[in-house]
């Protein structure tokens, strides 16, 4: 979303909406606050696909919602991300801190934080989550 | 300040249930399984480190008498791409078209005894084009090396490079900016470290029985430390629904991640089904453990770090590139959320590689891939106090991590206690305790670990006579019948003894991930939890319905239930509700969200022989925020146990492989663990910051343990003898080289 004309796109083109150093500025701002969207932080080697970003508000109520806004932002990025619908096996999607368990519809606060991280995992299948 | 609660049985410290069972040998383990008419199953293994299979011709071994059934990996359902890690899984249960590692399952046979079983498995010729091995990352990251997996391609978060390659995935983490971060610092340490492929070590091997009845039901009997894991494994495996296949958990010596894994119980049930569907058992032979499963992964490592003199990080550069073994699936990423953890940085860079080489295929080993990685950051985080001539402990402290900090991940970490820690590490009589010998040193080192939630589910039932039997699915490895037994008696407020605890099959509870990543106290302790207030709800129901009144004025203190004058306690309403109404039956079952990490700091003191290179270890204190001890004995026992481990991981132990890839210490006279003999009492101090999303506070405590000894080690060995080390293991002729190398 774009913290100047709050549209998902930013039609107008101010570019507001590339978080990058104004985060901050956004959270603190009482105008703005309450009305955020969710913070997309873009893992390094998914930044060729977001302009070198780091981050990026996008909005969303659900992680599904997230990542196809996400798409129209960075294109490329959702088939990086998902397969027949799910996240890829080798990557983990973490809200808030917490590794997204419960699929895509999972909802998301405006002010959540979403992380893209490599799954951590010992190969056997989804009940080594994390060994 | 909040007070701590006060608990009744919580922290204190019974007797485990099943104790009496195997200090008497009664206990009934893997190998202990006899059912009638059971055959003998014996594995046909890999004389090469790297091979292709030109042809396995197994008509000698079939004729030969007593032998019942000859399976392959040709016997094993071709997986599709979709299900890939299970699909290198089941290549590596029995091989497909080559072989990966010297001890690679080739054949299985089974018949009327293991004699003839072994006897048949030497009569199957296999033609073999023998490869060149690759048997460290370094060679196997090389141009030209020579590639182990055909249709292998590297993953880098999703997006798939193109050509042939041996690095399964490689992930960067990065924040901030790496190149101010070591502009702004007034000295900067890049150190590059070499470790050992190692063993769990468990003292049981493996074993299976398998029984593929006529009417395709599938019933395994096995060591392991998830019966639903091994259910879902197996399932996969074979290509058979889940609903036909129960797996009997049997007692479990020792697992340490290295029983996650399925090994023989496909292979087992195979041979059954081609058997006539007679039971067959497979136990693994000590050689047979080593060379084909775990271990945990040799790695190289990459450490770089500033700091200004006043003693603040500023930035750190890593690069991990960890052993897969012969299929993908090294602890890469795990090692990626250890190895920098205890620190506040605001400029890092991580690097994670996850290379095949030919060796057993990585299996989890306790905080998976954190030992090594620790022994890395911690040997130059210890180099770069020194070189500013500050504390050790001070400079951890001083850039210690706390709540809302960020990982190098960017995620923020919840509530911690390394703070904590390590002012408890500063404060401890060791750390003042003056050494009195030349040679001796003292080294500290840090260590993390993420800890799972995962899924759990207990069940239980409130006998006549006020007694509960607990249904759990959780292997217990290290006491967790007590201590889920413990949480139950709890919240029931009835005396532990009254809990009978049974670990049951995986149609005898609802599902249960497995023991491991630290989670079964806390997470499977909620689900008792759980289960406790449940019943507790239906005995104040069954209490008021005694008392004739509702159940909303029904009070529950000290195992009494009270109502307007009218007191029963819990015996009495078990007793009379047994004999006026249903059953009082509950369930609980817990998967939570998030779980609480552990940070733990250790301190060692150590002499070296500067003649032979030997290390003694002279005392040790280990230190771990563990939340709230349930049963504070078993939190110690795996804070030792975890040292122990480590330390042996620190100075002895290491595969060692020869020119062509044969394993050459396939044995525990040549694999040197440590022993009681080799260690002093490994001291511990618990601190005790609960979990705030756990009912009682409970944080996993099994892995943190074994992070810190290597860099401990390291660190003291340091202080004792002015030696850097960059290796592991450290044995005598590695410190001798190295002490050697020192100008004079």
């Amino acid at each position: 979303m774009c913290c100047q004309c709050l549209q998902a796109k930013c039609w107008s083109n101010c570019g507001r909406n590339r978080l990058d150093g104004n985060l901050r500025q956004v959270r603190s701002n009482p105008v703005l606050r309450g009305v955020g969207v969710p913070t997309v932080w873009i893992p390094p080697l998914m930044r060729s696909l977001s302009g070198n970003r780091t981050q990026l508000e996008i909005a969303g109520e659900s992680v599904r919602e997230v990542i196809e806004n996400l798409e129209a932002e960075c294109p490329g990025i959702k088939d990086r991300l998902l397969a027949e619908g799910r996240v890829k096996p080798g990557i983990a999607v973490a809200i808030d801190g917490v590794i997204l368990t419960k699929g895509l519809g999972t909802k998301v606060a405006p002010d959540s934080e979403l992380h893209f991280v490599p799954a951590i995992s010992g190969g056997s299948d989804s009940t080594v989550a994390l060994l | 300040m909040t007070a701590s609660p006060q608990y009744r049985i919580l922290g204190s410290r019974p007797p485990r249930p099943d104790g009496v069972d195997k200090v008497t040998g009664r206990a009934v383990y893997g190998n202990d399984t006899r059912l009638p008419a059971m055959l003998y199953g014996h594995i046909l293994r890999s004389p090469h480190a790297h091979a292709r299979i030109v042809s396995i011709d197994t008509s000698r071994a079939e004729a030969l008498p007593g032998v019942y059934a000859v399976a392959t990996g040709a016997d094993l359902p071709q997986l599709a791409d979709r299900v890939e890690d299970l699909r290198y899984t089941s290549n590596n249960v029995l091989a497909d078209d080559k072989v990966l590692y010297d001890g690679h399952a080739v054949a299985g046979v089974a018949a009327v005894d293991l004699g003839t079983a072994e006897e048949a498995a030497g009569l199957i010729e296999v033609i073999y084009e023998v490869l060149p091995p690759v048997m460290d990352v370094h060679q196997a990251m090389a141009d030209g090396a020579p590639i182990l997996l055909s249709d292998l391609r590297t993953d880098e978060l999703g997006e798939v490079l193109e050509g042939e390659t041996n690095i399964a995935s490689h992930f960067r983490h990065e924040r901030g900016d790496l190149e101010s971060g070591f502009a702004a610092a007034d000295i900067v340490i890049e150190r590059e470290f070499n470790t050992a492929t190692v063993h769990q070590g468990y003292v049981e091997p493996h074993a299976a029985t398998a029984l593929w009845n006529a009417d395709g039901r599938i019933t395994i009997w096995c060591s392991t430390q998830g019966a639903f894991a091994a259910r879902s494994q197996t399932s996969i495996i074979l290509q058979q629904p889940v609903s036909k296949i129960t797996v009997n958990p049997t007692e479990i010596g020792g697992g340490f991640g290295g029983k996650i894994p399925v090994y023989v119980e496909p292979v087992a049930a195979v041979l059954s089904k081609k058997a006539g569907h007679r039971p067959v058992k497979i136990a693994m032979s000590r050689a047979d453990v080593i060379k084909a499963t775990g271990p945990t992964s040799g790695s190289y490592i990459k450490v770089k770090m500033g700091a200004t003199n006043d003693g603040t990080l500023t930035a750190a550069k890593v690069v991990l590139a960890y052993e897969a073994g012969g299929y993908p699936g090294s602890p890469v990423p795990s090692a990626s959320g250890v190895v920098l953890a205890p620190y506040k940085l605001d400029n890092v860079q991580v690097d994670g590689y996850d290379v095949l080489v030919n060796k057993p295929k990585a299996s989890p080993y306790r905080a998976p891939g954190g030992t090594n990685a620790a022994f890395a950051s911690e040997s130059v985080v210890d180099e770069l106090a020194s070189a500013i001539g500050m504390d050790p402990l001070e400079f951890r402290l001083q850039n210690a991590v706390a709540e809302g900090d960020r990982q190098a991940n960017g995620i923020p970490f919840g509530r911690i206690g390394c703070i904590e820690t390590l002012q408890t590490a500063i404060d401890h009589p060791h750390y003042a305790t003056p050494l009195d010998g030349k040679f001796q040193g003292r080294g500290v080192a840090a260590g993390y670990w993420m800890n799972w939630g995962g899924k759990s589910s207990v069940s239980a039932s409130v006998n006549a006579d006020g007694s509960v039997s607990l249904l759990e699915g959780s292997t217990d490895i290290g006491g967790s019948r007590a201590s889920i037994a413990m949480q139950l008696a709890e919240t029931l407020d009835i005396p532990y003894e009254q809990v009978n605890a049974q670990v049951v099959s995986t149609d005898q509870v609802g599902y249960t991930d497995l023991t491991g990543g630290s989670r079964t106290t806390a997470t499977t302790g909620m689900a008792a939890y759980n289960l406790g207030q449940n019943l507790r709800a239906e005995m104040t129901r069954r209490a008021a319905e005694l008392m004739e009144t509702e159940p909303e004025t029904v009070t529950y203190e000290n195992g009494v239930f009270s109502s307007n004058g009218s007191r029963l306690s819990f015996n009495e309403v078990a007793e009379q509700a047994d004999a006026s109404g249903a059953p009082i039956v509950g369930t609980g079952t817990a998967a939570p969200d998030q779980w609480g990490a552990a940070f733990g700091l250790h301190i060692v003191d150590l002499e070296v022989d500067p003649e032979t290179g030997k290390i003694e270890i002279l005392r040790y204190t280990a230190l771990q925020n563990v939340g709230k001890a349930i049963h504070p004995s078993y939190v110690e026992g795996q804070m030792q146990g975890g040292v122990a481990q480590g330390i042996g991981w620190a100075i002895n132990e290491e595969y060692v492989y020869g020119d062509d890839g044969k394993l050459l210490n396939a044995s525990l006279l040549d694999y040197r663990m440590p022993t009681s003999l080799d260690l002093p009492m490994i001291e511990t101090v618990l601190v005790e910051v609960p979990w705030p999303d756990h009912p009682y506070g409970v944080r996993g405590c099994g892995e943190t343990p074994i992070v810190p000894p290597a860099g401990a080690v390291a660190n003291a060995l340091n202080d004792a003898l002015g030696v850097r080390m960059n290796v592991l293991p450290m044995s005598p002729g590695k410190v001798l080289e190295q002490l050697w190398a020192q100008p004079a």
